[in-house]
């Protein structure tokens, strides 16, 4: 019932029964749901584990944040030039400094039970240096210690007064902007320890003394071993990847996490720590129960001048520090808005006659498989011919945007074109104790730059030519060879030995022995004389050739002597020798004189047997 | 031929005694089933006979029983025999086979890198699971890490196969082997394949034989065996002997051994009928007896071996008998693997460059010195003129070569020619006895066709006569030689053409042939009808081919194909070989190079599948030239595609050479037959040759066999007429890279090609 309702090829689904629509989607999915998955799998593995970057393609250009354009003009010489230009602007910008007071009121902790008055402060700053060049080992972290001091334990608040507490100041400067973009303040307390705790103020913890100290640790309680002081932490951000200062002035109590000195090694140590039982507690309730410090912060400008005074001035805004060429560069490439545009996909599947198809609009230049942002839609087509070639694609230009036809590649050629040395192991090793070693030859591309032709949509109106299709970057013999006969792995030493260099294998001589063999009216003479004959028929020649015409039985008479004349006389068989001749003579293969020769060079032999 | 020997097709008989063709007797036993009960009761069968026989006097059918007891064993016993042969065979073969691993394994040995095992990869696969032994005891509890290794692919299946690297042309099956095997589920779902495939073969199944055969073998051991294991006989014996006087009488002068009671043939033949009447079976056993006793006898119609002691004196056709039915002119063997019909020589196209006699005497024996000789000289109005000096005679054999034909070998004989007199025989030692033996006789009869009046180069061959001797045995002969003169004068004398003629009418031939665009094309067979010209009743001419060198008519036949005179490679329309789809004959075609052997001299490009194999020995002499004419290397390997896969080792041009399609060449009925099954398989490697035959590279074959098809491939296939067969070429259709599997298209068989071939030769008139 269905077939008749679209002889039409390009109707798409007309009448959507449910059925129909159903059976579309089985057939749908039949023909993409293989090669989607295939690729919906490499995406992801390629996010895990890139194996390039998109932006390195020529045509995803557009991607790449840096131009190398001034790789043309860079010369050697120039490094020293631009880093003394750098220096001398560094130096200017050395004025504009900012320096950071700090200003501790007092570690307030209300578990904690010590002896102790003073508690040591440590300030670190985090630098953080995010490289334009994304790479895990180039995020830089650097924590630099801005000076330590001591404050008050659970101070009387009101006692404290923000003038006369410790402080701690530090310079700022954003000279080495690019390096350092982002800071961070680490705020690290030490708090010895009281010795000998007295039971009952332990809340019965300390009975479990077996257990291992982290887990006492993770119960958010605080009691160590005599010898661990207390150590908590707490991280505040300065500045953020663009530079905008986060850090107001003002009075800050900060709730401080527990730090585990032996767990975490300093790089970790530069993670924001949650807190850890955070659940439990209502927001406002943390800054009661749990450790926290207090102190001033101050921005001050105008650098050395103005270090030591904590005369009021504004706090640093934002504006000041973000500036930079790069910041700029992001924020134009996201906020452009792009020119809205439809791009309808075109999944066209079935067999033969029937095509059906469905279609897919997307408005944007991501492709459907690997959602890679493309930046133009050359970029787009040439990357889906390039990446998906399970597909075939057909661009068909329309008002805005265009139309992609996709169907499945049925030529598509799967095979492995990497190094057979990665698939097969013992394919050979380059390597070996007793002398080289012959492995499988394979030929790598490492260089392929051919001309280009200029980036035009036109090339992607028609389906790919065989040439395009058939190239084939990696070339040799990138997979394991077996035997003919044994199916055993070939080892790369043995390549070269053809199984069928020899025109007979050895099965056929024995064969033509046993034919002849088997005739019962023919005499033995006749019979040993006939296998002599075939088989030095089937040896091919000293040329590699086996006997193809007429005109080589005259040399394969005189060679058949050469080669068998001892074993005619010793099996006395020289008068069926002669007979074999005139046999030749008969079918007009040979002269006589060919006859009388050969004939001669038989008795010639046995006059110098007889003779030796 | 008028002799009484057997034909070709009788010559072969059978080895073994268990592969017997004839016999379609009617079943006097009944079912197997039944058959082989009673031959699990045979030995309580034999006691009750025994006690039987002393009772009284035995009656035939008593006799009938022991007749069949006793053949019952011995069948079974030739079964065990034949089975232990069967597993002595295949042991053997095994060894064989070890010995070569062996042989195979030393090699690799010297080769310095004999290891096999991967390196140590299982540190870097991960560990993800533990096995933990616990126990309830206080033993500790024990974990070991699960290492997950990698799955292996298995390679594609393979089944049995014999290389090749020609054709093998194999009979028609007329019973099936075996039943094919293709998984329980197929056979259950389709049960009437196996029905249809027996009706196929009319019912007849391998070794399914009719078990009431018996051969002259086992009815010898029957005999034998019947009158050792029942001593009573001999009483029966006596009575027969009292009453039949004069058989008896026979008997016991023969032998001792022969000493059989009648009795016991009248119950084989009763057992037997079909065997014939007692009488007859009692000759019969006496004849193989005596066959038995000396089994170095030969067969009536065998030829003693003319170096034997025992050579007799015998007609030519007789001496030269094996060798002419036998030989195969195209393959130059004996007993060819690929042309089961050898048409035997006709005497009329033999070279007829038959020597002369030289005017000097050989020696003081020579003929020459008697009296008398002049007159029969003169005989031969070419003799005398040629016989004056050895350049006149080389000049002579020149231009008989060149009006000949365009036979190639005139080339090589030319050289010959010109060191003619320097063929020396060894000085002859001793006196000839001037009785001439049989085997002398037989020889003289074969040479003497050859040389005619020379008696100087006959005694030469012959060796053990002088020249005089010869002579006058010719004499005594020559009543018995055929007047050859006499057929030449039947046949209508050849009319001289120049080759231009021949060459315009060749061409014509080709224009008329293009006329069926979709022409069949037949298998060729060398045509052979004596006295008459090829016309429409040649049988190649019916077939639409070409006359060949192999044909028996005369060289200037009209229907021969005149071969190419290009000098270059031969691989345009522009050469009439590569037209008419056939490669360039060695013995025609001199021009392009096709008949040089030394591979830097040929341009010709048409020779590849005739050349076939790579060159061996020398390829580091010219590998590139050979690379290029040669067959290429192929590796075997699994296929991006399906199953197994088939890889070039050396990249090709277009248009090259790949490899030749070998298999068994079957007729299209065997074709169709083995079809059914292959198709049941769904894996065939039958491919159309021609109208006639199919080769089938399923159980013989070469590399090329494991080629895929591909509706995009990068080979094509070509049939080609190739020295008088049909032969299958595997070509490049475009530039192949080292290490790409190859692929031919199926659908568009070399046979289509052939059939178009019409519409091509269309295009290259146009």
């Amino acid at each position: 019932m269905r077939p008749k309702k679209r002889p039409v090829e390009r109707q798409p689904t007309p009448e959507p029964t449910p059925d129909n629509i159903e059976a579309d989607h089985e057939l749908f999915l039949q023909a993409f749901e293989k090669p989607t998955q295939i690729y919906r799998y490499l995406r992801s593995r390629h996010v895990v584990l890139p194996v390039f970057l998109p932006r390195t393609l020529h045509y995803m250009k557009e991607r790449s944040s840096v131009t190398n354009k001034k790789r043309r003009t860079f010369k050697v010489d120039s490094i020293l030039a631009s880093v003394a230009a750098k220096h001398q602007k560094d130096h200017q910008n050395r004025s504009k400094q900012d320096s950071l007071t700090v200003k501790f009121n007092g570690f307030f902790n209300h578990d904690v039970q010590t002896d102790a008055e003073h508690a040591d402060v440590e300030i670190q700053i985090l630098k953080n240096g995010h490289r334009k060049r994304k790479s895990a080992a180039s995020t830089c972290a650097s924590q630099i210690s801005l000076g330590k001091t001591r404050i008050p334990i659970n101070p009387a608040s009101s006692s404290s007064s923000p003038d006369n507490g410790p402080m701690i100041t530090h310079k700022f400067t954003h000279t080495n902007g690019s390096l350092a973009r982002s800071a961070g303040l680490f705020v690290k307390v030490t708090c010895p320890m009281r010795h000998n705790l007295p039971n009952g103020l332990c809340n019965g913890d300390l009975h479990s003394h077996d257990e291992p100290p982290q887990k006492r640790r993770k119960n958010g309680r605080v009691s160590f071993h005599e010898e661990d002081p207390l150590l908590f932490g707490a991280a505040l951000r300065v500045y953020d990847r663009n530079q905008q200062c986060l850090l107001g002035n003002g009075q800050y109590q900060v709730v401080l996490a527990d730090l585990q000195p032996l767990e975490a090694p300093p790089g970790r140590a530069a993670s924001w720590l949650s807190v850890q039982d955070t659940q439990a507690l209502e927001p406002f309730e943390v800054f009661d129960k749990l450790p926290t410090i207090k102190f001033n912060l101050r921005w001050d400008e105008g650098g050395s001048n103005s270090l030591a005074s904590n005369g009021s001035s504004s706090p640093r805004l934002s504006n000041h520090l973000s500036g930079t060429k790069a910041s700029k560069l992001r924020e134009a490439n996201q906020s452009t808005p792009r020119k809205r545009l439809k791009l309808q996909y075109v999944f066209q599947y079935g067999n033969g006659e029937l095509m059906r198809q469905q279609t897919e609009v997307r408005e944007d230049l991501r492709c459907p498989w690997c959602s890679l942002l493309c930046p133009t839609l050359f970029g787009l087509l040439k990357h889906l011919r390039l990446s998906h070639p399970r597909f075939n694609f057909i661009y068909v230009p329309q008002q805005k945007g265009g139309q992609i036809e996709v169907t499945v590649n049925d030529m598509y050629d799967g095979s492995y074109i990497g190094n057979p040395q990665d698939v097969h192991s013992h394919i050979g090793y380059a390597f070996s104790r007793l002398g080289p070693v012959r492995r499988s030859p394979v030929t790598h591309v490492i260089v392929y730059r051919p001309k280009r032709p200029g980036a035009s949509l036109t090339e992607f109106l028609e389906p790919e030519t065989d040439g395009t299709i058939n190239r084939q970057i990696v070339q040799g013999h990138n997979r394991l060879y077996y035997h003919t006969l044994t199916c055993q792995p070939m080892r790369p030493q043995e390549i070269d030995d053809d199984s069928e260099a020899e025109n007979s294998p050895p099965w056929l001589f024995k064969k033509t022995v046993v034919m002849i063999d088997e005739f019962t009216d023919v005499n033995e003479g006749e019979k040993e004389l006939m296998k002599m004959w075939n088989l030095h028929i089937m040896k091919q020649d000293f040329l590699g050739f086996s006997y193809i015409a007429d005109c080589q039985i005259p040399k394969a008479c005189f060679k058949f002597v050469e080669e068998h004349g001892v074993e005619i006389l010793e099996k006395n068989l020289s008068r069926n020798f002669l007979i074999h001749l005139v046999n030749l003579f008969d079918f007009s293969l040979v002269r006589p004189e060919v006859v009388q020769r050969a004939f001669a060079m038989l008795e010639n032999l046995r006059d110098s047997r007889e003779v030796a | 031929m008028e002799s009484e020997r057997t034909t070709r097709s009788g010559l072969r008989a059978s080895t073994s005694g268990t592969s017997v063709t004839s016999g379609g007797s009617a079943s006097v036993m009944p079912a197997s089933s039944v058959l082989t009960s009673v031959a699990s009761s045979i030995h309580s069968d034999q006691g009750s006979e025994a006690s039987q026989t002393r009772l009284g006097p035995l009656t035939i059918s008593d006799w009938k029983k022991r007749v069949r007891t006793e053949y019952m064993r011995i069948c079974h016993m030739r079964k065990y025999k034949r089975a232990d042969e069967v597993k002595n065979a295949f042991s053997a073969n095994r060894q064989h086979i070890e010995d070569e691993v062996l042989k195979q394994e030393e090699w690799l040995k010297g080769q310095s890198n004999p290891k096999l095992i991967a390196p140590q990869v299982l540190p870097n696969t991960p560990i993800t699971r533990k096995a933990e032994v616990t126990s309830g005891a206080n033993f500790p509890s024990q974990t070991v890490a699960l290492r997950v290794m990698n799955a292996v692919k298995p390679t594609p299946t393979m089944y049995c196969w014999a290389p090749l690297q020609q054709n093998f042309m194999v009979e028609d099956e007329t019973v099936l082997h075996n039943i094919p095997y293709m998984g329980d589920d197929i056979l259950d779902q389709d049960g009437t394949f196996i029905e249809e495939l027996l009706r196929n073969y009319d019912g007849k199944v391998h070794g399914g034989r009719n078990t009431n055969f018996i051969s002259d073998d086992i009815f010898l051991t029957l005999t034998q065996s019947l009158t050792e294991l029942y001593p009573d006989c001999s009483s029966i014996k006596d009575e027969v002997e009292s009453g039949e006087e004069s058989q008896s009488s026979v008997l016991t002068t023969d032998s001792k051994k022969t000493d059989i009671p009648p009795v016991l043939f009248e119950a084989i033949s009763a057992t037997f009928p079909e065997k014939g009447s007692p009488d007859e079976l009692r000759d019969k056993y006496r004849e193989l007896l005596e066959n038995q006793l000396d089994p170095n006898t030969l067969p009536p119609e065998c030829t003693p071996n003319i170096d034997g002691p025992d050579a007799q004196s015998v007609p030519r056709e007789q001496t030269m008998h094996s060798f002419h039915t036998l030989f195969c002119r195209r393959c130059f063997k004996y007993d060819c693997f690929l042309h089961p019909y050898h048409p035997t020589p006709s005497m009329l196209t033999r070279k007829m460059a038959q020597k002369k006699q030289e005017s000097e005497p050989c020696g003081l024996e020579c003929f020459l010195h008697i009296a008398g000789i002049e007159p029969r000289q003169q005989e031969e109005p070419d003799s005398e003129s040629a016989s004056n000096s050895p350049p006149r005679l080389s000049r002579k054999l020149k231009q008989n070569g060149s009006s000949h034909s365009s036979n190639s070998s005139d080339d090589s004989d030319r050289s010959n020619d010109a060191t003619d007199v320097e063929i020396a025989f060894p000085q002859r030692r001793g006196p000839t006895n001037a009785e001439w033996s049989g085997a002398e006789e037989s020889l003289f009869r074969a040479v003497s066709d050859m040389y005619r009046n020379n008696y100087c180069s006959l005694s030469k061959l012959i060796g053990s006569k002088t020249c005089r001797q010869v002579y006058a045995f010719a004499i005594k002969e020559e009543a018995h030689i055929p007047d050859l003169k006499e057929e030449q004068a039947q046949t209508p004398p050849r009319k001289k053409k120049k080759k231009q003629k021949l060459w315009s009418m060749h061409c014509r031939k080709i224009q008329l042939k293009k006329d069926g665009s979709a022409n069949p094309v037949y298998n060729y067979q060398p045509c052979d009808h004596p006295g008459q010209r090829c016309d429409e009743s040649c049988p190649c001419i019916m077939a639409q081919n070409f006359c060949e060198k192999f044909c028996q008519c005369s060289s200037d036949c009209q229907n021969r194909f005149p071969g190419c005179r290009c000098k270059a490679q031969c691989n345009t329309k522009q050469c009439p070989c590569f037209l008419a789809v056939r490669e360039c004959d060695p013995d025609l075609c001199q021009t392009c190079g096709a008949d040089q052997f030394d591979t830097l001299k040929i341009s010709c490009k048409n020779v590849s599948v005739q050349r076939g194999q790579r060159k061996h020995g020398c390829e580091s002499v010219a590998t590139s030239e050979t690379g290029k004419r040669g067959k290429k290397h192929l590796l075997l390997a699994p296929s991006d595609v399906a199953g197994w896969g088939i890889f070039l080792k050396t990249p090709a041009e277009k248009n090259e050479f790949i490899s030749e399609y070998c298999g068994e060449i079957i007729s299209q009925d065997e074709a169709d037959r083995r079809g059914k099954v292959y198709d049941k398989y769904m894996c065939s490697f039958l491919f159309n040759l021609n109208n006639d035959f199919v080769v089938d590279a399923t159980r013989k074959g070469n590399k090329i066999r494991f080629a895929n098809h591909s509706i995009n491939p990068n080979c094509y296939a070509k049939v080609m007429m190739v020295n008088g067969d049909h032969r299958i070429g595997i070509f490049a259709k475009r530039p192949i890279q080292a290490g790409e599997e190859l692929f031919f298209d199926y659908r568009y068989g070399p046979t289509e090609q052939l059939r178009f071939v019409g519409i091509e030769r269309d295009e290259a008139a146009a």
